[in-house]
């Protein structure tokens, strides 16, 4: 309840909460990691998987990314920096993967996850484009578009994530961007651009 | 914030992995870890060497440079090839190529067994002396090059109505709170 | 040199075995199958539009006209053909899960990837395909299956959706009819069956014009 002394915001409250279950994994309770997992991994997930557009590389990637956290859960020191810590081992590993070219394993369809649904909202002809035109773009470029618009980044957080110059940051946003309007608007014409 | 901006936020929004992805993760920990050391710069440097794999990366290459210089001199061939068939070949070919892309059609009507090809041939020598026969070919399609065209916009017209369809389902299934039921993996 | 050479062949070879099979991946999508329900449908539509019919079609388009016709013509360029079944029927469960699953297990197959999938108790269930390779439309599946109504698209070329749906509205009505278009087989069967239900199929509202 907003206002009231002594209570706080939903935000705050799942903070605490995840700093106590981060608190609890450390002593070796997977029922609190666990917790860590399910609150994350839809972040986690979704870089991987905005990045490689393979949903089952983008699993096995964000399965990897919890299983080296829960190595180093000790170096975690708050929920905000376990949000940028994942960040940045899914960034980082998610462009490693895409230089090691692996080759996918075959699988069964049992093992082939659902696919994606799209969301109420969404033009999906339109997201594809999109989604489409942004796997063009070089790895660099193509995550700072995911952080950007999948996390809501601004540049300067972005250049932390990657590691990168923000004068960088913003100059693959702004190439990014004239050739997304570029190409839709030759695609379109000029009434969706 | 622009449109692309907002558009590009929808499309790049977070997704939910599989539902059983918390309990996987948690099936792998269970797993002994076997983490193997990357191998060292040394160690895949001298690796590199131990096999002639430069050598098999130039061949490689070279093998690659002969069959695209292979395809290019095929296609130019085939350019210059059609260019020098003689009309009744022509005819012939064309009789032969229309009828059997006919039966792939299913087209009802007979096609004029040259009308195609002779478009096609007109248009590729096209020297300045054809360019009103082209003109007049391009300013009076045949009667069943017209057909072709409705049926194709008819047929693009159907494809456009269905993807409309999918829309209005992922709008109205939302709208209404019905949840879409999950695909089921087989 | 002479394992050199040997190991120019073998590369050789297999670069072109490599390049033979790299475009095996078919974006056909087998739908004769369906052809069963040609009578036991209320109505069906079939069109088969084949690649030389697309060049044909295309000779028939000319850009300078209008703005419209550069424009299909300019989504006709990268195709390769169109397949469409529909099926309008006079009630619900005409077709079975197994009917479905013939075309969505072809969706599940190499080098498809799904765009869109939408399970609805009432509408139904509808599914969306696209084969690329590279950044490059292979190929477009849609599968509807309404309760009263079983529609397949297959296009196999490069198709721009974008463009597609820019198009809305301009596709043009037929001169003809459409039951008087070659190659486009629209077969009403209700004309033989007893009068019933006076009701239209909600579907008979989604039919082009």
């Amino acid at each position: 309840m907003v206002g009231w002394e002594g209570t706080t915001t939903l935000e705050e409250a799942t903070e605490a909460r995840i700093e106590q279950a981060l608190a609890r994994s450390v002593t070796g309770d997977q029922l609190a990691f666990a917790e860590i997992v399910r609150q994350h991994q839809g972040m986690v997930f979704s870089l991987a998987y905005h990045f490689l557009r393979d949903r089952w590389l983008a699993e096995e990637l964000a399965q990897e990314v919890f299983l080296n956290l829960h190595q180093n859960l000790s170096a975690i020191q708050s929920s905000a920096h376990l949000t940028f810590w994942l960040r940045k081992v899914t960034a980082h590993r998610s462009i490693d993967q895409t230089r090691r070219q692996k080759v996918r394993p075959q699988v069964s369809l049992d093992d082939v996850p659902e696919p994606v649904a799209p969301h109420a909202e969404e033009d999906f002809l339109m997201s594809e484009t999109l989604r489409r035109l942004v796997e063009t773009l070089p790895d660099k470029a193509r995550m700072v578009v995911v952080l950007r618009y999948q996390e809501d980044l601004q540049p300067a957080e972005i250049a932390e994530v990657l590691d990168m110059p923000v004068n960088t940051v913003k100059s693959h946003l702004r190439r990014s961007l004239a050739m997304l309007r570029e190409k839709l608007s030759r695609s379109v014409g000029e009434a969706r651009a | 914030m622009s449109r692309l901006d907002d558009e590009l936020k929808v499309a790049f929004q977070r997704r939910e992995p599989s539902a059983d992805f918390a309990a996987r993760v948690l099936a792998r920990l269970d797993e002994a870890p076997i983490a193997l050391a990357p191998p060292s710069f040394w160690q895949r440097l001298t690796a590199w060497f131990a096999v002639p794999q430069w050598r098999l990366a130039t061949a490689g290459a070279m093998a690659l440079l002969l069959v695209a210089l292979g395809f290019i001199v095929l296609r130019a061939q085939r350019a210059t090839g059609v260019d020098q068939i003689t009309p009744a070949l022509t005819a012939a070919a064309g009789h032969a190529a229309s009828r059997t892309s006919d039966e792939k059609d299913g087209l009802r009507t007979t096609v004029a067994p040259n009308a195609p090809v002779n478009l096609t041939v007109a248009t590729r020598r096209a020297p300045a002396h054809h360019h009103s026969a082209v003109v007049a070919k391009h300013a009076q399609p045949s009667a069943e090059a017209e057909a072709a065209k409705e049926k194709v916009l008819f047929a693009l017209q159907i494809t456009n109505d269905a993807l409309n369809d999918v829309q209005r389902a992922i709008s109205d299934d939302h709208s209404t709170n019905e949840r879409p039921e999950p695909v089921q993996n087989r | 040199m002479k394992s050199l050479t040997a190991t120019l062949i073998k590369i050789t070879l297999a670069g072109l075995l490599l390049a033979a099979t790299a475009g095996a991946q078919d974006a056909h999508i087998q739908m004769s199958q369906l052809d069963r329900f040609n009578d036991m449908a209320d109505k069906v539509i079939s069109v088969d539009v084949g690649e030389s019919l697309i060049r044909l079609a295309m000779s028939a388009l000319n850009p300078n006209r209008s703005p419209n016709e550069a424009k299909i013509k300019d989504i006709l360029s990268g195709l390769k053909g169109v397949y469409v079944k529909r099926f309008e029927f006079d009630k619900e469960g005409a077709y079975t899960a197994a009917d479905v699953e013939y075309i969505r297990s072809q969706f599940n197959g190499p080098g498809w990837e799904h765009i869109a999938n939408v399970r609805s108790k009432r509408e139904g269930s509808y599914d969306v395909v696209m084969m690329y390779e590279g950044s490059i439309v292979k190929g477009l599946g849609v599968l509807a299956a309404e309760p009263r109504a079983l529609t397949v698209v297959n296009v196999i070329g490069a198709i721009d959706l974008a463009k597609l749906r820019d198009l809305e509205g301009n596709f043009g009505i037929p001169k003809f009819g459409i039951e008087q278009m070659p190659g486009v087989t629209v077969q009403d069967n209700r004309k033989d069956k007893p009068a019933q239900d006076a009701k239209k199929p909600q579907d008979e509202q989604k039919k082009p014009q």
